[in-house]
């Protein structure tokens, strides 16, 4: 499994009034999009490692409440963290038990393995680099915490996951705008 | 690589471990022929393989080395600066080799430098060099006989070598390799077995059955082959202990033992760096400087012993050294000046769990930060790394005596045994190694329950003692808890180096053969857990810690529903064991003096010495018999409350256990004869009259001077002896009886140690020393420096009685011969106030807290 750092900003100090220079506003960021409840957010596509169904999580007492548990995946151990818990969201009802399990996005932070569980997949969205914005105010106190920066799209704003935040509730030093 | 060139690298790295052990020899005495001989053989065949082989630097190296070497040979005598210069050029010939099996070749010039000063030392005529200019030098048969036991490999060479010289060399990627397809096999036999067990099929069981035989060989094998001697990490110790000497002036002296001990290379690799650090601190921390040591009675020679050896499925590596032990006080200041425990929890801690401060990250007691240690980075990566690989790190230390750590590790990483559990519905891994049994919680069929209750702690009774229970459900917070607590599933009993306890569960489900994965640091935060595994089923399972969820059993003193609740209790209650024993009320004691309670038969105690004495843990300890056997001779077992006071153990036998409560402890009436009858003052504990027993005094019966022995100031003795056999005797006779002695070989030395301003509680001093006779001693002593403790004079069998002047001299004179009358009279005037000399604290009776 390859693993690739957050791609740095170009900027070496956070842009003013949030928004990223536009020195490489040709690049392209692939992102990949997942849905929590009513919410879209993305991931890095170079993060994503696999897609899975957790089947059976092992519950871990003691740990932070969205640590959902231990998931046996390919003969690896993952931590499974709940974003629906990261987001402050209610868990899903008990009836989603019977399709097979949840979905789990299996990323790399810092040499562990995740599993990310989101309620659905989507498409992979191709972004202009250096049109991200940072997460503005009116989003939710902990919607803003996960998210490294935020693309503009027709159909409205894209958060990037933050990967360090989700898994470790710390933010990832690899991004350099900062959230406030 | 080109073949040559690596049968060139790997034999020369086989010399350069070879002449590892001359290397020392060279050094504590340059004039060894055969050592030096051997050093510059080896020089001598790198230097001509490098000619044909194309290595123009490393011939340059290897021959101004020989050259010096040479040198050497003819002078038969090397000076200080010509002895580093041959153990560094030995080093960097075999950083050269490792830097050649690295890149294939050579990859840049030799350091010019360093040839012109081998060269420059080469010209110059060597002279025998002055011993004491060496602080590492000791007679070579010494360290020869010390350095048998080890294997000399040097680590970096080792790298070039492979695993086993007599066999094939097998790149370590392919036992890699290999050991992780076994391991994943015996996951799918695991699973098969478990299909078979659920859905029988006749024609699958017989040939699964084999299948499953044979995987077990094939884990065995593969597992033996991938063992180690441990003596390769042993290896690097003695230079590291030279090393460390030198830079430190200090003499110290390292015994290694059972160094062929093998363990899975994995583990050879975990073990490396813990042991670098604790030979480290030792050798820093924990000895003294020579002077220091002399002060404190014990050899000029520092002495550092590593030791390993098989037990239970594990390897214990225990390093010991005989320095100044941990300072338990100043360890409670510096945790509590870094805010690790309050001062109260401190002051309440046993040493034994002070001592495991230093295990916390970033702790240091040492005034100064040295280039070795004292950083404060250390002894907790050693924690770490042990508990990691599913080991168990312990210390033990007395102050004054030394320090022992002992690192205990499976034999292998890859494949354990262990006992899955449930609770709650959810299944934990229990590692079978420290599992000790599984009992029900009821004693029989239907019968009484062992747990019992008692102050929010839970205990079971187990074969007569009594343990505590962590509940697994309540520490891990696995349900609300049911107040009415269903004593119902099991007790895993599980013995860790630091504690014994039973971990209540529902149900034990199985027993697996499991691979530890490691689990993130969210998971390693928690505390609870070592890894986590993949079942048969496919399922993943968390791995308990047993050091973890012992630990948090004894943070959290066993759970009460509510913490807040249980401490704002805990400030105004104490813990207390009720007890019936002898006539008049209940008795009690608080539970903290207890560190145990045995059941011990009638016919298990022993009459020794007037007293009463049972085994206990290997040792005979005294007892004080609060309920008379004779009494009740049908009786079978009888209740002895453990109890120690740093490291004096002394059991008290008592009548009945009645019950543990956690109860306000006011003393309504202080007793008149507290000293003398043992009760501290009486009480109502729960409506019944009850006395509040005081240990001190039945420990001081049991075991006289027991209290006084265990205060950290021992009172402090200069032996001034001859060196004769009655002398030499007193030593360890006065060392029994709670002194602390340093032995002064002549008046010379012994007025020395005084000058220089060591502080002595008393002299003994023989009459006839060899340089002065014992009244000048004294005279000098008293005059001339202004000694004021008692001196005690120690006269021939057959001299005469004391003279008028010599009783004035002294302020006793006792017969050597007669060592009882040495430490009586020693006794007697350390008690009373000699020459205006203030009576130490430390022989001040108030001893109980």
């Amino acid at each position: 499994m390859t693993r690739v750092e957050l791609k740095r900003r170009p900027s070496a100090r956070p842009a003013p009034q949030g928004v990223a220079p536009a020195s490489n506003a040709y690049a392209i960021d692939r992102v990949f999009v997942v849905h929590v409840c009513d919410e879209v957010l993305a991931l890095p596509i170079d993060r994503v490692q696999t897609v899975f169904m957790a089947r059976e999580i092992a519950p871990a007492p003691l740990t932070p409440p969205w640590v959902r548990g231990l998931v046996n995946l390919r003969g690896t151990v993952v931590t499974a963290i709940s974003l629906r818990a990261r987001l402050g969201l209610p868990e899903r009802g008990p009836q989603t038990e019977d399709c097979g399990g949840e979905l789990g996005i299996a990323v790399d932070v810092d040499g562990e393995a995740f599993a990310l569980l989101v309620d659905k997949v989507g498409d992979v969205a191709q972004m202009t680099q250096g049109t991200a914005l940072v997460a503005p105010s009116a989003m939710s106190e902990k919607a803003r915490r996960l998210t490294a920066r935020v693309y503009a799209r027709d159909s409205g704003l894209l958060p990037i996951i933050d990967l360090r935040a989700a898994v470790f509730d710390q933010a990832s030093k690899t991004d350099l705008i900062t959230q406030d | 690589m080109d073949e040559l060139l690596q049968d060139f690298l790997v034999e020369s790295a086989e010399n350069v471990e070879a002449v590892a052990a001359q290397l020392l020899v060279f050094e504590s005495d340059p004039t060894n022929h055969d050592a030096v001989a051997d050093i510059f053989r080896l020089l001598h065949t790198i230097k001509g393989a490098c000619g044909f082989l194309d290595l123009p630097q490393l011939e340059r190296l290897a021959h101004a080395a020989e050259t010096l070497m040479g040198r050497v040979r003819d002078d038969g005598a090397a000076s200080p600066q010509t002895v580093s210069l041959a153990l560094e050029s030995v080093d960097r010939v075999r950083d050269a080799l490792v830097a050649i099996q690295t890149h294939g070749g050579e990859t840049g010039p030799a350091d010019e430098a360093f040839i012109a000063r081998l060269e420059a030392a080469a010209r110059t005529p060597q002279t025998a060099s002055p011993p004491a200019s060496q602080p590492a030098s000791q007679p070579a048969s010494q360290i020869a006989g010390e350095r048998d036991a080890s294997a000399t490999a040097s680590p970096d060479a080792s790298a070039i070598l492979s695993s086993d010289a007599a066999g094939i060399r097998v790149s370590i990627d392919a036992i890699e390799r290999i050991m992780s397809l076994v391991s994943e096999l015996v996951l799918t036999r695991n699973q098969l077995l478990e299909v078979t067990r659920r859905q029988p099929d006749a024609n699958v069981i017989a040939p699964l059955q084999r299948l499953s035989a044979l995987t077990s060989d094939l884990q065995d094998g593969v597992m033996r082959a991938r063992m180690q001697p441990v003596g390769r990490v042993f290896a690097k110790l003695p230079r590291l202990v030279r090393d460390l000497g030198a830079e430190l002036g200090k003499t110290i002296r390292l015994a290694v033992d059972g160094a062929d001990t093998a363990l899975d290379r994995q583990l050879l690799e975990v073990l490396n760096d813990p042991l670098m650090h604790i030979v480290r601190n030792c050798a820093d921390h924990g000895q003294e400087g020579a002077g220091e040591r002399i002060a404190a009675g014990k050899p000029a020679v520092g002495r550092i012993q590593v030791r390993a050896w098989h037990e239970a499925g594990s390897i214990v590596v225990a390093v010991e050294d005989d320095g100044r032990g941990l300072d338990s006080a100043k360890i409670r200041a510096t945790a509590a000046a870094r805010g690790l425990a309050d001062a109260a929890d401190l002051a309440a801690m046993s040493d034994q769990d002070v001592h495991r401060f230093i295990f916390a990250p970033g702790f240091s007691t040492a005034k100064n930060v040295t280039n070795i240690s004292g950083r404060g980075v250390g002894m907790d990566v050693v924690l770490h790394k042990v508990t990691r690989a599913g080991g168990v790190v312990d210390v033990a230390s007395e102050q004054g005596r030394g320090t022992r750590f002992t690192l205990r590790l499976p034999l292998t990483l890859a494949i354990a045994p262990a006992l899955i559990v449930s609770c709650a519905n959810i299944r934990f891994a229990v590692p079978q190694q420290s599992v000790m049994e599984a009992v029900s919680t009821h004693k029989s069929e239907g019968g009484e329950s062992r747990l019992r209750r008692s102050g929010g702690a839970l205990f079971a009774e187990l074969r007569g003692s009594i343990v505590p229970v962590v509940d697994l459900r309540q520490a891990l917070r696995l349900h609300a808890l049911d107040n009415a607590l269903a004593f119902r599933g099991l007790i895993v009993v599980i013995a860790t180096a630091r504690a014994t306890f039973g971990l209540l569960v529902d149900a034990v489900a199985d027993v697996q053969e499991i691979v530890v994965k490691p689990v993130g640091r969210t998971l390693l935060a928690v505390g609870a857990y070592a890894g986590a595994t993949i079942l048969g089923d496919g399922s993943a399972v968390l791995i308990l810690d047993p050091n973890g969820i012992g630990d948090m059993c004894a943070m959290e003193g066993h759970g009460e529903d509510s913490r807040a609740h249980e401490s704002a209790q805990a400030e105004a209650t104490t813990a207390l064991l009720l007890f019936r024993t002898g006539v008049g009320p209940q008795k009690a004691i608080p539970l903290s003096l207890v560190s145990r309670i045995v059941m011990a038969r009638a016919q298990d105690f022993a009459h020794v010495d007037g007293g009463l004495a049972l085994p206990h843990e290997g040792k005979l300890i005294p007892v004080a018999a609060l309920a008379d056997i004779a009494q009740a001779p049908a009786r079978e077992e009888w209740p002895v409350l453990i109890s120690s006071v740093r490291g004096q153990t002394v059991g008290l036998l008592i009548s009945d256990i009645v019950d543990m409560v956690h109860e306000r402890l006011d003393i309504d009436l202080a007793s008149a004869s507290a000293a003398t009858s043992g009760v501290i003052g009486s009480c109502l504990l729960r409506g019944a009259p009850t006395e509040v027993i005081d240990l001190g005094v039945f420990m001081e019966r049991a075991r006289p001077h027991a209290l006084t022995r265990a205060q950290v100031r021992r009172p402090r003795v200069l032996l001034a002896s001859a060196g004769d056999f009655f002398t030499e005797l007193m030593r360890p006779l006065l060392t029994a009886a709670g002194y602390d002695v340093t032995a002064a070989a002549d008046a010379r030395q012994a007025l020395g140690l005084v000058r220089e301003g060591h502080a002595f509680d008393a002299v003994l001093a023989d009459l006839a020393l060899a340089d002065l006779d014992g009244r000048a001693f004294a005279a000098a002593l008293r005059d001339e420096l202004r000694f004021a403790a008692p001196i005690i004079g120690l006269s021939e069998p057959d001299a005469s009685a004391p003279t008028q002047d010599e009783e004035r001299d002294f302020d006793a004179i006792v017969c050597k011969t007669d060592r009882r009358a040495a430490t009586q009279a020693l006794a007697a005037h350390l008690r009373k106030p000699a020459r205006q000399r203030a009576v130490p604290d430390a022989m001040r009776g108030d001893l109980v807290a």
